[in-house]
């Protein structure tokens, strides 16, 4: 039997726990009567707690006890929830993580630290609430008094052992509301070479007589309702004389009966939901992707071989196989794609902390969460993204007086957008605040020995001056940013993904930084070309249109490197000369007509031969620096081709054409 | 039903039966049953236990019905196995079989 180490198991679920706990707190931050939020943090404390337990992370159980009890006190209404316990939760949960990835580790300081917080946050929560303002969220089946007779089946969610969950317990729970006849249900058990042991395929029927209301019953399953069978009907109630003067009652068993199908329809709907879902670890979807890869490159070869055979069978198979391995790529690429709101849940964490700390009020807006990109970019672009966002909060936002003082609001705004255009998926952060400072990034570039004092630049150079090492503007070093580090990093990591970042900024209304991610880093369309001897591959999600470049035109555009197409003219580069082949041109040169960004620029090469599934790989070490070449790839016949990036390659281009003019 | 006797193979269990180990607990059983027409399981009076076990102990009676062999304890159900048992909802309204099962109780 394969299965995975089940600590592994527990950490990744403690983990997603933490991230619910952690969402949960923060929605509770903008709400603090939220029932639901409360209620959902508490079972994740529990959850977490009992689990811990169970897999041997007592420090972790321990700790987080006491975070449950906290909870526990609001969920009964005997202590408000307030920003001081959501925060001091908050922190918790932080250190919760720290003993969940060093469990042996000395944490007793902070822990004790952090108790002191919490208990401090409790104890100042003002005055006890009576517990009837909660529980009457529920008034038709909270009405006391007659014992009542109910059946109750349920069967819990298969993880619910390995969740901590101790069924027995749940079940002196239930015999603790009254007098209860518990049956358990072993039909769904299987034999044992099929069975799942952690699992739980138990179920039960219970017949409780009880004078206390519904509520109570369902309480016992809080936390594992969400995903648990569980039908509660009342079968007898008080003798006639009673039920016919108390109609709540009476009412109650009505609805009770009619909610069963749909409270078990709906239960049966999160089943199969569930099941819909594998969680499968991330390095085995890696190696499916690299056979893939593999796959392409044979498939290539194939492709190649048949198309210079007489064999139409084979060629059959060929073209086949090159549409089987085409829907396989497609599917592979969907596998691993991942909605971009796991990137951005972790913000509202950062802003929030930052706002505290900093004494901004800051809003965070998040727009295009479902836009899906490859999790290699998810878990690359956490940190860039961090920074930014540091970046926007501690040099872009304003105090609140000065917002003020400037007709805005005191509130602050940070717009974390994705969305997917073409081939690419763009990640903006925006931002309402001051806006860049050129002056003072020109002086500081200036003094850091970036530029020549009084040096000529664009707006957008001036601009991307602050994605340069060692560069910052920050007049104090703070915690948050300013401290010269990240902003080269960040620009580093994004052009390591072959993608950009775009920066706009207007004077007092505050900065964009947009990156331009390509959607999927493994393998691409692309365009095959020839220059000289060498074949290269261009993005086909770049290639705007391909034109025949006469030999006339070739000579009327020599020392100008423009053509005309459509009434505009577009520079063009030849790529013969920039990669110096040293070989004569074809006589029917093709331009390759590319978009970068704003920018439209023409490639010159001496044959397109077509479009081509090219599976990226990596340069060597040795070739790091070479920034026209985003990566090579294996061609049907062995041979190797490298992939342009068009955006290096146009700068690199604009470079030498300059340097051309200077010379004279 | 029957119980077991003198020439019956035991299988000698682990003192610990819970969640945490229940996965070789299975292999353990799972090997013994097939290489024995009756496993004849020998739970330690003083055993840790919880509900894992006494599902599986029911799946490896199902399994041992499929294959026309049994399952047997020792000795009737006693500390942590009889505490999950009654716990569990096993003792209420407890079939014959289960009975004589568990708690080596006689049918008549």
């Amino acid at each position: 039997m394969n299965n995975p180490d089940p600590i592994s198991v527990f950490r990744t679920e403690a983990a997603e726990l933490l991230e619910q706990i952690e969402s949960g707190l923060l929605d509770l931050t903008r709400s603090l009567e939220d029932r639901d939020q409360i209620d959902a943090v508490f079972r994740g404390l529990h959850t977490l707690k009992g689990s811990g337990a169970m897999f041997g992370f007592e420090a972790l159980a321990a700790f987080t006890h006491h975070c449950e009890t906290a909870f526990d006190r609001v969920r009964k209404g005997d202590v408000p929830a307030t920003h001081e316990l959501v925060s001091a939760v908050l922190s918790a949960q932080d250190h919760m993580r720290a003993l969940l990835e060093t469990p042996n580790g000395d944490h007793d300081a902070m822990s004790a630290a952090l108790l002191d917080n919490l208990h401090r946050a409790v104890n100042g929560a003002g005055s006890p609430t009576p517990i009837t303002t909660v529980i009457a969220t529920n008034p038709v089946v909270e009405k006391a008094g007659g014992l009542r007779e109910w059946r109750i089946r349920f069967s819990l969610p298969a993880n619910a052992m390995a969740n901590g969950t101790n069924p027995l317990g749940l079940l002196d729970e239930m015999r603790d509301l009254g007098d209860c006849r518990i049956i358990a249900d072993t039909t769904k058990v299987p034999e044992l070479a099929t069975l799942d042991p952690r699992g739980i395929h138990l179920a039960w029927d219970v017949t409780l007589k009880t004078e206390k209301p519904r509520s109570d019953i369902e309480d016992v399953f809080i936390f594992v309702m969400d995903d648990m069978a569980l039908e509660i009907m009342e079968v007898a109630v008080d003798p006639p004389a009673t039920a016919l003067v108390d109609m709540p009652v009476a009412k109650a068993v009505v609805v009770t009966e009619r909610e069963a199908p749909a409270v078990q329809a709906a239960n049966d709907s999160k089943q199969a939901k569930s099941a819909e879902n594998v969680r499968v670890p991330a390095e085995r979807l890696d190696e499916m992707m690299d056979r893939v890869g593999e796959l392409v490159i044979a498939q290539s070869r194939l492709t190649q071989l048949a198309g210079t055979a007489a064999d139409l069978g084979l060629r059959s198979v060929s073209e086949e196989i090159e549409r089987l391995s085409g829907e396989l790529r497609d599917t592979m690429m969907v596998l691993r794609m991942m909605p971009v709101a796991s990137l951005f849940s972790r913000f509202r964490r950062l802003v929030h902390d930052l706002s505290r700390e900093t004494g901004k009020e800051i809003e965070l807006i998040t727009e295009g969460e479902s836009t899906e990109v490859d999790k290699t970019v998810i878990d690359r672009l956490a940190d860039p993204l961090v920074h930014l966002v540091r970046n926007s909060i501690d040099h872009g936002l304003e105090q609140p007086e000065e917002r003020l003082a400037a007709g805005k609001e005191a509130k602050g705004k940070v717009i974390l957008s994705a969305h997917q255009t073409g081939g690419e998926v763009i990640i903006t952060i925006k931002d309402d605040g001051r806006g860049i400072n050129r002056e003072r990034v020109r002086a500081k570039a200036e003094a850091s020995g970036i530029i020549q004092p009084g040096a000529t630049l664009t707006d957008q150079d001036l601009l991307q001056l602050i994605f340069q090492p060692g560069f910052s503007t920050a007049q104090t070093v703070t915690n948050l940013s300013g401290r010269g580090v990240g902003m080269d990093v960040v620009k580093k990591t994004v052009e390591a993904l072959r993608g950009t970042i775009d920066i706009t900024s207007k004077p007092g209304e505050g900065s964009t930084v947009a990156l331009r991610i390509p959607l999927t880093l493994a393998i691409i369309e692309g365009l095959l070309v020839r220059v000289g001897q060498g074949c290269y591959v261009i993005p086909l999600s770049a290639v705007e249109e391909c034109l025949e470049l006469s030999l006339e035109d070739d000579l009327r555009s020599r020392g100008r490197s423009f053509i005309s197409l459509r009434d505009s003219l577009v520079p063009f580069l030849r790529l013969r000369e920039l990669f110096r082949t040293g070989t004569q041109p074809d006589p029917h040169q093709k331009v390759v007509v590319i978009s970068t960004g704003s920018e439209r620029v023409g490639l010159v090469v001496d044959q397109i031969i077509g479009d081509h599934q090219t599976v990226i790989k990596s340069m060597s070490k040795l070739h790091h620096d070479v920034v026209t070449f985003s990566g090579a790839t294996i061609l049907g016949d062995g041979s190797v081709a490298l992939i342009l990036d068009v955006t290096h390659l146009v700068a690199a281009g604009q470079q030498q054409e300059a340097q051309l003019r200077a010379a004279g | 039903m029957s119980s077991p006797l003198p020439g019956d193979a035991p299988l000698t269990l682990p003192a610990t039966l819970t969640i945490k180990n229940i996965l070789a607990v299975q292999e353990l059983i799972l090997d013994f049953l097939n290489k024995n027409t009756t496993t004849v399981l020998d739970i330690d009076e003083e055993a840790q236990i919880d509900l894992s076990f006494v599902q599986l102990v029911t799946a490896a009676r199902k399994q041992a019905e499929m294959k026309a062999g049994r399952v047997l304890l020792a000795r009737p159900a006693t500390g942590d196995l009889y505490d999950v048992l009654k716990r569990g909802g096993f003792l209420d309204d407890m079939t014959p079989e289960a009975a004589h099962f568990w708690l080596h109780q006689e049918t008549n």
